[in-house]
């Protein structure tokens, strides 16, 4: 079993591994963009007149970050899931001696422990800059309005299994429409630290769609038509 | 049997989501700009004016007639001539701007201390952060300082803007007047204009960790710290850079309070609902405008605060028209997401004249299943009937994208 599931996860790094190197390159020159650009308004401004700015209008300075988490997931997401579904190569993963759940969990958590970790590199390098230059009460805000953008990241790349896995293409245009509204939860312009009411929403719908593949898998698998 | 959960799960996502965007979709796209109701109270007649819009929104023909208290129309010339306040700029233009009024005269000073502002009882996100004016500087202006500060459970701390660090000494001054007042540590809220675009400083209010109010402000370069006393918890501060006062506070039923420059706290006799407020002072009087969805009521007070008048209005609203009206029978719920600090919440379709489309969209249901010669009495069917009967064009929707195999 476990020697199937390193083959299954090789197969996955394999398919995988070109463009999380992209996204992880991608997610950590947009948070070295972020240093330089702060280090530049401090220097161009004055450090008080940018303190200032900041608790007036509570501008969000990594704005730049919004969308890197969901790229990434559709970077890894589209590795992982376009070539299976191509074809439905899939059914070959599906008719090995293991539990269906299995097979596609042991995909879908591969490519969930990449993203995590790719986000968690580069959340972990922007704190570090950040508290160079910013007391606790900026930086805590800040990784409180980052949150729902990493969530929604996780539940695009979920979802894009769950439309992968859907073996008919009306149902799965219809499921794009409903990601996007979906996902559009995630992106609103929530003012700096002021999202964290809205956390228990995001982690239920977040919850949701790590489970949401189990339907569709089992409409690929029983077949629909 | 996990498929079958997940799937009911994502039709409850999926009406959640319909909840929340299908509503404001259809408001928006049949909703017409309400016809605008306004009270004034006329410092010339010492009455109320009312200006009510009539026409069609739609196609911007709608005009403006003005009537007195009585309810006989007025000119629009003569309704200007009743609010110099308000109109001051035309009335100059026109040269028809009284030199004095009520036997006073309509000097600068007093044309200048009109003051308007919304006043909000929900407090907004703050960062905790501010920087400390000098409130006596030398020179004219508001002059932004190299460090901002924070009251945690340690006490005041300044923070040097450049170096990220706390500068000790100040700290150290400015903590020793707070302890010596019984200042208790963290604040629960620091509330004043921390931008240098006002022409005086007169520092911040702040709320310690047990409800009791305190008046921080920092002259010549010294600590000025006092209590001003308060009964009650304060939920809000709304400040002003100018005009007879501090600020207006919020406790947290909603009352309102002013605090003047003398330190003296007025209750004003206002009831409000929603907690917003449209406040106008002149030199005459203060006015406290009170929207709520159906009607609009003036509160006039004296310049001490003292309830003169007060006035409703019936005013237009999306929710009495016929769209409106439509939307009521097609949608049984909406979710809708409050301002400030975002939280997602349900609001219950009052009217139940939606029922007549949930049992449409569960019958629907049943002949499409008869049809197509599925069994009915399936759990997964029943529950399918269920959640449509319940809610509606949403389930009816959730359904129909995520379907159940044969």
């Amino acid at each position: 079993m476990i020697e199937k599931l390193k083959h299954l996860i090789y197969k996955e790094w394999l398919k995988t591994r070109w463009y999380a190197t992209i996204a992880l390159l991608l997610s950590l020159g947009t948070v070295i963009y972020i240093f330089i650009s702060i280090r530049s308004d401090l220097n161009l401004l004055g450090a008080p007149q940018y303190f200032s700015s900041l608790i007036l209008e509570k501008s969000i300075f990594f704005g730049k970050f919004k969308y890197i988490p969901i790229i990434t997931a559709l970077l890894i997401g589209l590795s992982q899931f376009v070539p299976e579904v191509t074809d439905k190569r899939i059914k070959l993963s599906l008719h090995l001696p293991m539990e269906n759940t299995t097979v596609i969990y042991s995909m879908v958590l591969f490519g969930f422990a990449i993203i995590t970790a790719i986000q968690l590199i580069s959340v972990l390098l922007l704190t570090l800059f950040m508290s160079v230059y910013f007391p606790s009460e900026i930086i805590i805000p800040s990784l409180q309005t980052i949150l729902p953008w990493i969530l929604g990241g996780m539940t695009c790349y979920f979802f894009i299994a769950m439309i992968s896995l859907e073996p008919i293409w009306k149902y799965r245009f219809l499921y794009i429409i409903f990601v996007y509204f979906v996902l559009r939860l995630f992106y609103y312009s929530y003012g700096l630290g002021n999202a964290v009411t809205i956390y228990p929403i995001l982690f239920i719908i977040t919850l949701i769609s790590s489970v949401s593949v189990i339907y569709t898998s089992h409409r690929f698998n029983k077949g629909e038509l | 049997m996990g498929a079958k959960i997940v799937r009911i799960l994502l039709i409850l996502l999926a009406i959640f989501i319909m909840a929340y965007y299908l509503p404001s979709f259809y408001q928006k796209s049949v909703e017409k700009r309400p016809y605008k109701t306004m009270i004034y109270f006329s410092e010339v007649t010492h009455d109320f004016i009312i200006a009510k819009e009539s026409g069609d929104t739609l196609n911007r023909q709608a005009e403006m007639h003005y009537y007195d208290a009585k309810g006989n129309e007025i000119p629009e010339k003569e309704y200007m001539k009743l609010l110099p306040f308000n109109n001051t700029r035309k009335l100059k233009l026109m040269g028809e701007m009284p030199d004095s009024l009520n036997g006073i005269e309509l000097n600068n000073k007093i044309l200048k201390s009109v003051r308007r502002s919304i006043l909000i009882a929900e407090p907004f996100y703050s960062l905790a952060l501010n920087p400390l004016f000098e409130s006596q500087p030398e020179r004219i202006g508001v002059q932004l300082p190299d460090d901002v500060f924070r009251i945690n459970k340690h006490g005041i701390e300044f923070l040097n803007c450049e170096s990220n660090r706390i500068e000790q000494e100040k700290s150290k001054k400015f903590n020793q007047p707070l302890i010596e007042k019984g200042f208790s540590f963290p604040a629960k809220g620091i509330y004043g204009i921390p931008s240098t675009i006002k022409l005086k400083d007169d520092g911040y209010f702040i709320v310690d960790n047990s409800n009791r109010l305190f008046h921080l402000k920092m002259i010549k370069g010294e600590p000025f710290c006092k209590e001003i006393k308060f009964n009650g918890t304060i939920k809000n501060i709304k400040c002003h850079s100018s005009g007879d006062l501090f600020c207006h506070i919020f406790d947290d039923n909603n009352q309102i309070y002013v605090l003047t420059r003398e330190y003296e706290l007025h209750k004003i006799p206002v009831e409000n609902p929603n907690g917003r407020f449209f406040v106008t002072s002149n030199y005459f009087y203060n006015t406290y405008k009170v929207n709520d969805k159906d009607k609009s009521t003036l509160y006039v007070l004296s310049p001490e605060y003292k309830l003169i008048a007060k006035h409703t209005e019936t005013i237009d609203h999306y929710s009495h028209s016929k769209e409106a009206e439509i939307e009521r029978s097609i949608f049984p719920f909406k979710i809708m997401r409050t301002p400030g600090l975002a939280h997602f919440i349900p609001i219950p379709n009052p009217v139940k004249d939606f029922y007549i489309l949930n049992l449409i969209c569960a019958g629907i249901f049943i002949i499409i299943k008869l049809i197509r010669r599925r069994k009915i009495w399936l759990p997964v069917n029943v529950a399918d009937f269920t959640i449509i009967l319940l809610t509606g064009i949403y389930g009816f929707i959730g359904v129909w994208i995520f379907p159940n195999r044969k």
